[in-house]
């Protein structure tokens, strides 16, 4: 083995003679090692030494997991004691009549493997997110508000619940880090007392926040992913004082990565974590409603019992501020309570169910071909089964034969899938990792294994044997005299074939059908108006580092805005505080406002969300101009400040587009005058309703913003 | 086929390999690892032992045992009875 003919063949087959059993090794390993080098030497050319390869080492594969069944005590095949009928005996004769149908095996392969892959992938993806439970302590018992930010009054007021032990709230917003080196944009969480031991998560280093960091405020937590990215994985960052917005700030502790985000509360991404400041006028407010909150039930209590509690307190609320709690109908907002699985799935069951009952199709559909295969199969072989009937092969050993073919078809396959579903779940992961809720945990597992090979097996024995059992059910005489195919076994065969044509071409019809709707609803989102033309729109978000002051801030990113519109290949540039469809990831846009004041009449019961864009925005998003025009640049610095309104909210303070121009509007602190009006656009995603805006320039916007997004249109 | 090869002559493992393949026209193709697990049997069932390889000591070499050959003449007569016995069904039809 060690000679001049040694070669990395050699090795490599040396090597894979440790999948034996080591009685067996010890035995023949070396017998076999030299048998193999005799082989080797005297094949020639790459085709004949690939095939050589390949049989040697499949076979050694399959001889060493028959070894280790035998040395088990599942099969007794090399005792002699079951005779020529064993298991091992079965496997090898199958491998050796698939290999001498390659068409059949290959195609049977393929379409099991396919089902089997798209099936795996589907149901990891369902398993993970709508089986499982969410990795948190008693998770059936934790429950949510359905789309509800609640201000801090409110929230304080739900405390006193009795069917809740604990309610915890979040906000996240965007905030600037310095720390070492240049400053970093992150996503910042703010979160109540409890929220930590609410989902059960653990420090990697130092501790989580306690009650009293409340007080200070200046406490702060590190995601893993900061400390390695911002801080070098330093283990003595704890106790270092850190800026956060300009505020100095400590670090206290350092998550543990194991923690999964509650991600109906925070989103996919948190950096840093931080303790609410309840002496901060956004908590201290009831129109200001900036947190999500989640809470434990108490032992016993129900989902009815919070939603009536919660339902009660409205009312109370509704009562003590009315301008804030009821809609304009007059009536009290509600706010119903779910799990808070339920509330992190909601979004994507219906989808996910439709994926997989599509799949599952697919896999039916597929599985109806490999018994069409087996069927054909079975029928060229009845020559073959009468023979070896008449050489006095029993049924039971004949049917063991056509189970360990179609196992080995099935199990191949069903290997195939897996990996597939492998490269699938990661090629749809990558598609939109944000889209799906605990999309980072998402992966095959042995769970998912044992439900592919289930699928596979369950494929073999019913779309598999049972076909091939029919090409055994004729008259012996008459198959060996070769006219089996006319018998009365022949015409049941024929009508099996025809239902299987029946069912296939109804289940295709069904998918195809189910295609059609799907690709109707994707050319309507094609065609949906959504206020703005997303095409040949690039954009970026942007974070000038080492800039405090609002000013500076724009002028940076007006220099920015500038060297880019003089690239060739731009047509136009804008940056605002958002743009369309950044802000759909769960968080909302920092900015907004309860209804408007016209002629010191205040309309209420709407929202708007002002937008600080730069002139450029609605020339480089494709946002149609109804009426009057963009502020001039001289315009930007007058009073009150220029702006552009958005078509429905023109239409339902003034009644029409053109009557809204040159109105003011707002507050005596605050006012507007209304130089354009501007189609409506989506801005929160094509399913939700178009919001009301207000746009104003970037250079009134008084705050230095951590992150702008830069649009460019080419 | 391996007890046929083995009635000639005694053999090596990779000479088992080359004798049944061109007995068998290629028909039948060995490799080490099925190989060696049909030996196992064979020696187990008695039907045959190793022998002294001679010069090419290096190796293990089998030969047939009594038993095999009892064995080998019995399938083979099995087989011609079988013919025989098959051969008028398939001419009739």
């Amino acid at each position: 083995m060690t000679g001049p003919r040694s070669s990395v063949a050699a090795r490599a087959y040396a090597a894979a003679l440790w999948l034996l059993p080591p009685g067996v090794r010890k035995q023949d390993a070396q017998e076999m090692a030299l048998a193999f080098v005799d082989l080797w030497a005297e094949t020639t050319g790459v085709v004949a030494q690939s095939r050589v390869l390949a049989r040697v080492f499949f076979a050694l594969a399959v001889v060493a997991a028959v070894e280790w069944l035998d040395v088990m005590g599942v099969t007794k095949s090399t005792s002699g004691g079951n005779g020529m009928m064993g298991w091992g005996r079965n496997l090898r004769f199958a491998l050796r009549t698939l290999s001498k149908a390659p068409a059949f095996t290959f195609t049977t392969v393929l379409l099991i493997a396919l089902g089997v892959g798209a099936v795996t992938t589907m149901f990891t993806l369902v398993d993970h997110i709508l089986l499982r439970p969410l990795p948190y302590p008693d998770s059936d018992r934790l429950v949510s508000v359905e789309n509800g930010s609640h201000s801090g009054p409110l929230f304080q007021a739900m405390q006193d619940f009795n069917s809740v032990e604990a309610w915890v709230g979040s906000r996240v917003d965007d905030a600037r880090l310095v720390g070492e080196g240049d400053p970093l944009r992150i996503d910042q969480a703010v979160v109540s007392r409890g929220f930590f031991s609410l989902f059960g998560a653990r420090p990697a280093l130092g501790r989580l926040l306690v009650e009293d960091d409340s007080v200070a405020a200046n406490s702060v937590v590190l995601s893993r992913g900061t400390w390695q990215r911002a801080f070098g994985s330093d283990v003595d960052v704890v106790g270092r004082s850190i800026s956060i917005d300009g505020a100095p700030v400590t670090i206290v502790g350092v998550l543990d990565a194991s923690f999964e985000l509650p991600q109906s509360l925070v989103g996919t991404s948190v950096d840093v974590w931080r303790p609410i400041n309840w002496s901060g006028a956004d908590y201290l407010t009831t129109d200001f409603n900036v947190l999500d909150v989640a809470g434990r039930t108490a032992q016993g209590a129900s989902l009815a019992d919070v939603q009536s509690e919660a339902d009660a307190l409205l009312e109370r609320m509704a009562t003590l501020y009315p301008a804030d709690y009821l809609n304009r109908q007059g009536d009290v907002t509600y706010k119903p309570m779910l799990g808070l699985q339920e509330s992190s799935v909601a979004q994507v069951r219906s989808g996910l169910g439709l994926l997989l009952g599509a799949v599952g199709l697919l896999l039916l559909v597929a599985c109806l071909n490999v018994a069409h295969l087996f069927l054909a199969r079975g029928l060229g072989r009845v020559q073959e089964m009468a023979v070896r009937r008449a050489l006095g092969a029993g049924t039971g050993g004949l049917v063991r034969q056509l189970l360990v073919e179609s196992l080995v078809v099935s199990l191949v396959g069903g290997s195939l899938g897996l990996l597939l579903a492998v490269a699938g779940l990661e090629s749809f992961l990558s598609l939109n990792p944000g889209a799906l809720p605990r999309g980072g945990v998402i992966a095959l597992d042995l769970r998912v294994v044992v439900f592919a090979a289930a699928v596979s097996v369950a494929t073999a024995v019913m779309f598999g044997l049972l076909p091939a059992l029919r090409s055994m059910r004729g008259e012996l005489a008459n198959e060996l005299k070769g006219s089996g195919r006319t018998s009365t076994s022949g015409r049941g065969t024929g009508r099996l074939r025809s239902s299987l044509v029946v069912i296939e071409v109804a289940l295709s019809l069904v998918l195809v059908a189910e295609a059609g709707l799907l690709l109707k609803s994707f050319l309507q989102v094609q065609a949906f108006d959504a206020g703005f033309v997303a095409e040949g729109v690039w954009t970026v978000s942007l974070t000038p580092t080492g800039i405090d002051e609002p000013l500076q801030y724009v002028q940076a990113m007006n220099q920015i805005e500038q060297s880019l519109a003089s690239l060739p290949a731009v047509r136009s540039v804008a940056y605002g505080l958002t743009l369309p469809m950044e802000f759909t990831g769960g968080g909302s846009c920092c900015w907004a406002g309860r209804g408007m004041e016209v002629d010191g009449v205040m309309h209420e019961g709407f929202r708007v969300m002002r937008h600080p864009v730069s002139r450029g925005f609605f020339e480089t998003l494709g946002v149609e101009l109804l009426a009057g025009s963009i502020w001039a640049e001289s315009q930007e610095s007058e009073t009150p400040t220029p702006s552009v309104l958005s078509e429905t909210l023109a239409i339902e303070l003034f009644g029409s587009a053109q009557a809204a121009l040159g109105k003011v509007i707002g507050s005596e602190s605050r006012q507007w005058q209304i130089t354009g009006v501007a189609a409506d656009t989506r801005y929160y995603g094509l399913d939700r309703a178009p919001q009301h805006g207000l746009f104003l320039p970037m250079s009134r916007f008084p705050y230095a913003m951590p992150r702008a997004h830069m649009a460019v249109r080419v | 086929m391996i007890l046929a090869v083995l009635a000639e002559a005694p053999l090596h493992g990779y000479g088992l390999i080359k004798a049944v393949e061109q007995r068998s026209r290629s028909g039948v193709l060995l490799d080490p690892a099925n190989l060696y697990r049909v030996l196992r049997r064979m020696s187990g069932l008695g039907w045959i032992q190793q022998v002294d390889g001679g010069e090419n000591s290096r190796r293990r070499t089998y030969a047939i045992a009594p038993d095999g050959q009892s064995v080998l003449r019995a399938e083979l007569s099995r087989l011609e009875r079988l013919l025989d016995q098959a051969k008028p069904a398939v001419a009739a039809g």
